[in-house]
């Protein structure tokens, strides 16, 4: 651990000081987790001039409610979970076709081996990196927002089932069956786009 | 669960990505299996390309504008400085009141009978109640309030999707 990450302040630290008043501790909370909350707006809300009112709105939120916070979980998950649930809010209260993209979760069953491997080469010995991360990404965009979410902060921020559960207010459970589905459904799309000749 | 003579989907990704590495049945299927290893490969290749991706950043300066429109907060010390603030005065108080009586005259002393002292002490021992009392129901109306509040944050109150 070095000497800077050893003086950072703890998220108890940092509550402690806005409650009494130091809002410049507040900016310190907002620049510490500004990026997980980025990663939901964007994933949630596609209108720019919208992400930046919710972005404002989710911190006002936070700091109007930072005292009920009890530190039973991390600041940054409390965050996220009211990033999550403004970002829903505005959805329904928008009911477009966003709405709709966000809601639409395809049903999707396991395994249909003949339909995943319609030809003798597998997509991974021939795609490679950049085209890849490129074509990823793409097919990535397209999925439903609530899948495309899950992916994000499971293999982009790295969190735990928990800590998505905690955010999401889904089960683990159906969080691990809806993250099955979203890499089964990307697999496949990429699949389709390299049987097609990309 | 198994379709034909390969993995599901699922036991791909589980082996692949979900800490079932080192499930022995798996593992002896993937060993064997080349369309099943490369199946694990690509998840494995996915998951990593995913998680090297640049992650997405608002294009303005957040902090500025949120803190703009923070109110002010009252600090959550002031009722503990008033209780600090009130002892000290009151001991200051005491402490003088003590040191005239001992070197007080016998005019002075007349006013600082037996009577004199109960009563100050019975006053102040109220105030002194009084204010811890409405300190306590302060906080006790906050709690409520706050347990009262609707959409309480760390419960889980509902499915939201």
């Amino acid at each position: 651990m070095d000497q800077k990450e050893h003086h950072k302040p703890t998220d108890r630290t940092l509550v402690e000081r806005v409650l009494s008043g130091n809002t410049r501790a507040f900016g310190i909370i907002i620049m510490h987790t500004e990026g997980l909350v980025a990663q939901i707006v964007f994933k949630m809300i596609s209108d720019r001039e919208e992400r930046r009112d919710i972005a404002q709105d989710i911190y006002l939120k936070v700091f109007q409610k930072l005292d009920s916070f009890r530190f039973q979980s991390k600041l940054s998950t409390w965050i996220a979970r009211i990033a999550y649930n403004t970002c829903i809010n505005q959805l329904e209260k928008n009911k477009n076709s966003s709405t709709a993209t966000y809601f639409e979760m395809p049903v999707d069953d396991d395994g249909d081996l003949a339909h995943e491997y319609p030809d003798r080469n597998d997509i991974e010995e021939d795609l490679i990196g950049a085209e890849f991360a490129s074509l990823l990404q793409s097919e990535l965009e397209k999925l439903p927002a609530l899948y495309k979410l899950l992916i994000t902060l499971y293999h982009h921020e790295e969190l735990s089932y928990s800590e998505i559960a905690q955010i999401v207010t889904l089960p683990e459970g159906t969080i691990k069956s809806y993250l099955f589905r979203a890499r089964k459904m990307l697999k496949e799309r990429l699949q389709k786009i390299y049987n097609k000749g990309l | 669960m198994k379709t034909g003579d390969h993995l599901s989907n699922t036991e791909i990704q589980q082996y692949a990505l979900d800490g079932k590495g080192t499930d022995q049945v798996l593992a002896g299927h993937i060993a064997q299996c080349a369309q099943c290893a490369g199946r694990v490969q690509f998840y494995q290749k996915m998951a990593r390309s995913i998680s090297e991706m640049p992650g997405e950043t608002f294009d303005f300066e957040l902090a500025p504008l949120v803190l703009a429109q923070v109110p002010a907060r009252k600090s959550k010390q002031a009722p503990e400085l008033v209780f600090v603030v009130c002892i000290s005065l009151i001991g200051i108080l005491a402490g003088v009141g003590l040191l005239s009586y001992q070197h007080a005259g016998p005019v002075s002393a007349m006013l600082w009978n037996r009577g004199t002292i109960v009563y100050g002490f019975v006053t102040i021992c109220g105030l002194l109640f009084g204010f811890l009392a409405v300190n306590l129901l302060q906080e006790y109306i906050i709690k409520i309030h706050r347990l009262d509040a609707p959409g309480k944050l760390q419960q889980y109150p509902r499915t939201t999707v």
